[in-house]
C-alpha cells in the first residue's frame, strides 16, 4: 500500500478561500479542523465545524475519523462557524 | 475619522474574491454596488426559503458593515418577515437585527433599536462577546458564511421571524 492509498485528498472551502488538503484516512475530524483553521489564519478555538458540501445540514462529528464517513478523494467539505447569539 | 471610500471599496473587492467559491457552493446571488459601498446577497435556507441580505460598508473596516434583511416578496426593509429566526438571539427581534459585533445595527450608539449599548464599535474585530472569538468573523465571507450556516442547519434555523 503506498502513501496515496492511506491518504485522502479533500477540497476544503472556507469563508477565506479554498484549498486542497491531504490527510491520512484515520485522521479525526477535529484534527482536520485544527489544520484548516491554522492554514487560513483563523484564531484557534472550538468554534468551527466541518460539513459535507453535499449535506451542509449536518456537521461532521469531531471525534470521528475521515474514513468513518466513507469519504473519497476529491470530496468537497466546508468549514463553518455558527457564531453566538449575544 | 471617516475611511476613504476608495479604500473601503478596495477592501470589499478583496474580500469578495475570497468568498467566490463559497458563494458558488451556496448559490448566493452576489450583487456589489461599489458606488455606494453596498453588497446585496441572495441566500437560501435548507428549506429553500429565499433571503436578501444587504451589507452597507461605508467606513469599512474602521466600522463593521450595517446588515439589513430585505423581504424578497415585498421589498420592505428590516421587517420581521424579512428576517430568519434562530434557536438563539443571533437574529434578534429588537430592530430586528443580526445581534453580533460585526453588525453596526446591533450597536445602540448607531441605531436606537440596537440591543447593545455595552459594546464599543471600535472593538468589533477583537470582540469576545458571549465568550466567542469574533475575530474569526471579520471579513465579508465570514459574515455571510455564519448567516448561511444558520440558514442551512435544521437545528439552528427556525423559519421566518414573523
Amino acid at each position: 500500500m503506498n502513501a496515496s492509498d492511506k491518504n485522502l485528498d479533500l477540497n476544503i472551502k472556507t469563508t477565506r478561500g479554498s484549498k486542497q488538503f491531504s490527510f491520512p484516512k484515520q485522521t479525526k475530524v477535529e484534527e482536520v479542523i485544527r489544520q484548516v483553521v491554522s492554514a487560513f489564519g483563523f484564531a484557534s478555538g472550538d468554534s468551527f465545524q466541518l460539513v459535507l458540501a453535499s449535506n451542509p445540514q449536518e456537521a461532521l462529528q469531531p471525534e470521528r475519523t475521515l474514513v468513518s464517513y466513507h469519504l473519497t478523494d476529491g470530496t468537497n467539505l466546508i468549514l463553518t462557524a455558527i457564531g453566538s447569539g449575544v | 475619522m471617516a475611511v476613504d471610500p476608495l479604500l473601503s471599496r478596495a477592501t470589499m473587492e478583496e474580500e469578495l474574491a475570497l468568498m467566490r467559491d463559497l458563494a458558488a457552493q451556496h448559490r448566493w446571488g452576489v450583487v456589489p454596488c461599489f458606488t455606494d459601498l453596498r453588497l446585496i446577497v441572495t441566500m437560501y435556507s435548507y428549506t429553500n426559503e429565499p433571503y436578501i441580505v444587504e451589507a452597507t460598508c461605508d467606513d469599512y473596516k474602521e466600522k463593521p458593515p450595517l446588515f439589513e434583511f430585505i423581504d424578497p416578496f415585498t421589498g420592505e426593509r428590516g421587517t420581521v418577515k424579512a428576517y430568519p429566526a434562530s434557536h438563539d438571539s443571533f437574529f434578534h427581534p429588537s430592530g430586528p437585527c443580526i445581534c453580533a459585533p460585526f453588525n453596526r445595527k446591533a450597536y445602540k450608539e448607531v441605531v436606537a433599536t440596537g440591543p447593545h449599548q455595552d459594546w464599543n464599535l471600535g472593538d468589533w474585530m477583537s470582540s469576545k462577546a458571549n465568550n466567542f472569538d469574533w475575530s474569526n468573523i471579520t471579513i465579508l465571507g465570514d459574515m455571510f458564511g455564519v448567516i448561511q450556516t444558520r440558514l442551512s442547519r435544521p437545528d439552528l434555523y427556525k423559519g421566518r421571524m414573523g
